[in-house]
């Protein structure tokens, strides 16, 4: 009798596992960073880019930094303050703040001053100085440019569901107020909708 | 002979294997869950690093997250559930392959998604995770997933529809935040919740929660909704409002665990065929709370501590809403089980005889439950001059012996609530505050 287990079956299963293991394996492809793919239905790098690019494009064809320089002869000093995410989503704001702060350094008609964290570094750094630094290489405290404008915003969402249905509204507010008397210059917004559609079943 | 000796030696390392390899979740959990229970927290995480291997991924998860929690690590605690909380949605659609396996191996075999009041429970823990880091704006998040998740089981036919105890939680938070509007809306939601709940949980609204909704009502625009909770919750004379000088300090007292699953087996031998059957299904185990009461002390002042969410009770009653669907599932598979020993058994002895451990080895009850959870959570909420004041619980155990606790001094923000995280595990490891970043 010939046995069920000759090398040549045995051969075809080894490549057929090979196989089969091979298409289990962790596969990563390149993508480009403009592509579009929505995984999960939650924000994405995707929104982050298309939410920052509409609020620049907004922010620089308004005329609050013509008005400025014309009204003060200098060119205004921006601050970026807080983006609050009032989300259902833990959304890291900082991506696309740091587009928005990159367009405006990149613009020559505005000033950009670091704040938070960095900031605190900067003078942290001064205060070093002033110990251990050579005098004639000394940066001295009090000499900051003070801003004239603080961009601040919210991310908001809405989320209606049925079943495993959702559709999810997210609004983000940006705004820049002027330091000095409060008066708001300009104000940004954009939309994002999704509908998702989570599957019943699977196998 | 000597071929039937060696075909009953390999049937039995083969039982050997199979029931070395069918240990349920419980007997895995076993070991951690002790140390927990007798050393605390951290001894349960070292235990936890070597037992976590090998388990249910999404609840080894969910037990290393709470046991982080405890151990006062919320940022590590966090990453854990938060990724408990994807593979559940990953899991959540209904699977053909793991159905069909429930009912013809075993029930474990089922993809552990955990009942709707763990599934809240999560983003809880997570919740109280981020007010430990004082990161408020990310335990709002928490909150509208709360939201999102109990908004889901509206118009559910099960027992748990809703939380009140979340909803007290969400509606802290954004009175934190200075979101007043959403704040009541949320208390409300809890004292209905509450209400809807009462029959079946026996918890009335935590004294906590009539403050919070009084307090948030104390206003012309709301004069009708305050006469009539005041009527309600019997409350006489005036209620002292929130001075500019005050603050609030808010205990949620965590108490003991949740109850533990074990496996309730029937085996059986048909004297004719020799056929082993068995058929295995959860039950609880005895409640896990050391604590029957307590009372706040914050500076002179003191408020008792109530039960908010009684977890030992939501797990109870959930087992037996699912308990005909787990005896149904058992049934079927008994035939299933028998027709395939038969079936093996008539094509080969020997191959009946090894179908016949399998099935049976393989019936093993679905114990999974995530154990590590407080049986309960009891809180405590009150106004308090603005300042550093010195926190100390007065408890009382099950046998009715009373103690007291040092919680160290807390300094309390106008305006704002300083809430306190303290666990009571078991009798054997010492009450303790749960979270880092706490002066005490």
């Amino acid at each position: 009798m010939k046995s069920a287990w000759n090398p040549a079956r045995i051969g075809t299963l080894a490549i057929v596992a090979l196989i089969v293991l091979a298409a289990c394996g962790t596969k990563v492809t390149r993508m480009d960073e403009d592509e579009t793919r929505d995984l999960s239905g939650r924000w994405n790098a995707t929104d982050s880019r298309l939410v920052s690019q509409e609020i620049i494009n907004d922010a620089m064809a308004h005329p609050w930094a013509s008005r400025h320089m014309s009204d003060n002869g200098s060119r205004p000093v921006v601050i970026v303050g807080t983006v609050r995410n009032r989300s259902h989503e833990h959304i890291n704001v900082a991506t696309f703040v740091r587009d928005i702060e990159r367009a405006l350094i990149n613009d020559p008609d505005v000033e950009v001053v670091a704040a938070g964290e960095e900031r605190d570094d900067l003078r942290e750094e001064r205060a070093d100085q002033d110990l251990h630094a050579a005098e004639e290489t000394r940066k001295a405290m009090g000499r900051e440019l003070g801003a004239d404008y603080m961009l601040q915003g919210t991310l908001n969402s809405i989320v209606d569901q049925e079943g495993r249905r959702q559709v999810v509204f997210y609004q983000v507010d940006m705004n820049l107020t002027s330091l000095a008397d409060n008066r708001r210059v300009w104000a940004g917004q954009k939309q994002i909708k999704k509908y998702v559609q989570r599957p019943n079943a699977r196998f | 002979m000597q071929p039937r000796c060696a075909r009953a030696g390999t049937a039995l390392a083969a039982l050997a294997l199979l029931l070395a390899g069918c240990a349920t979740h419980g007997e895995r959990f076993a070991e951690i869950d002790h140390a927990l229970g007798a050393h605390g927290p951290h001894t349960a995480l070292e235990r936890a690093d070597s037992r976590f291997r090998g388990g249910d991924p999404v609840l080894d998860l969910l037990e290393e997250g709470m046991l982080l929690h405890l151990a006062g690590d919320p940022a590590q605690s966090n990453e854990r559930l938060e990724e408990a909380a994807r593979r559940m949605d990953e899991l959540d659609p209904f699977s053909f392959s793991e159905g069909v396996a429930a009912v013809t191996i075993s029930e474990g075999l089922r993809g552990f998604v955990g009942e709707p009041y763990q599934r809240t429970a999560v983003h809880l823990v997570r919740a109280f995770n981020y007010i430990a880091l004082d990161q408020w704006d990310e335990a709002r998040v928490e909150a509208l997933r709360i939201d999102l998740r109990l908004q889901a089981l509206a118009g559910s036919t099960r027992f748990y529809r809703d939380d009140g105890f979340a909803r007290y939680v969400s509606g802290l938070i954004f009175e934190q935040l200075g979101e007043h509007d959403d704040a009541r809306i949320a208390y409300r939601r809890a004292l209905d919740a509450y209400r809807d709940q009462e029959m079946i949980t026996g918890l009335a609204p935590p004294r906590a929660l009539q403050n919070a909704l009084l307090r948030q009502t104390a206003h012309p625009d709301f004069a009708h909704e305050h006469e009539r909770l005041r009527a309600d919750f019997g409350v006489a004379g005036e209620i002292p409002r929130a001075a500019s000088g005050q603050g609030r300090v808010v205990l949620i007292l965590g108490n003991g665990r949740a109850p533990r699953l074990h496996e309730a087996a029937v085996n059986a031998q048909n004297p004719h065929t020799g056929r082993l059957y068995r058929v295995a299904v959860p039950r609880h185990g005895r409640s896990r709370q050391p604590l029957n009461g307590a009372e706040l002390h914050v500076g002179e002042r003191s408020a008792p501590v109530d039960v908010a969410h009684d977890i030992d009770a939501l797990s109870r009653r959930s087992l037996e809403e699912r308990m005909p669907g787990i005896m149904a599932r058992a049934a079927v598979r008994v035939a299933a089980k028998n027709e395939m020993v038969r079936e093996a058994g008539d094509r080969d002895p020997f191959l009946g005889l090894f179908a016949n451990i399998f099935t049976f080895a393989s019936e093993r009850a679905d114990d999974r439950t995530w154990a590590s959870l407080p049986g309960e959570y009891l809180v405590a909420d009150f106004a308090v001059p603005a300042g550093e004041h010195p926190v100390r619980v007065e408890l009382r155990g099950r046998a009715g012996q009373r103690w007291q606790e040092e919680l160290g001094t807390v300094t309390v923000e106008p305006g704002r609530i300083r809430v306190l995280f303290a666990h009571s595990i078991s009798t054997s490891v010492p009450f303790h505050r749960v979270v880092a970043g706490e002066p005490s």
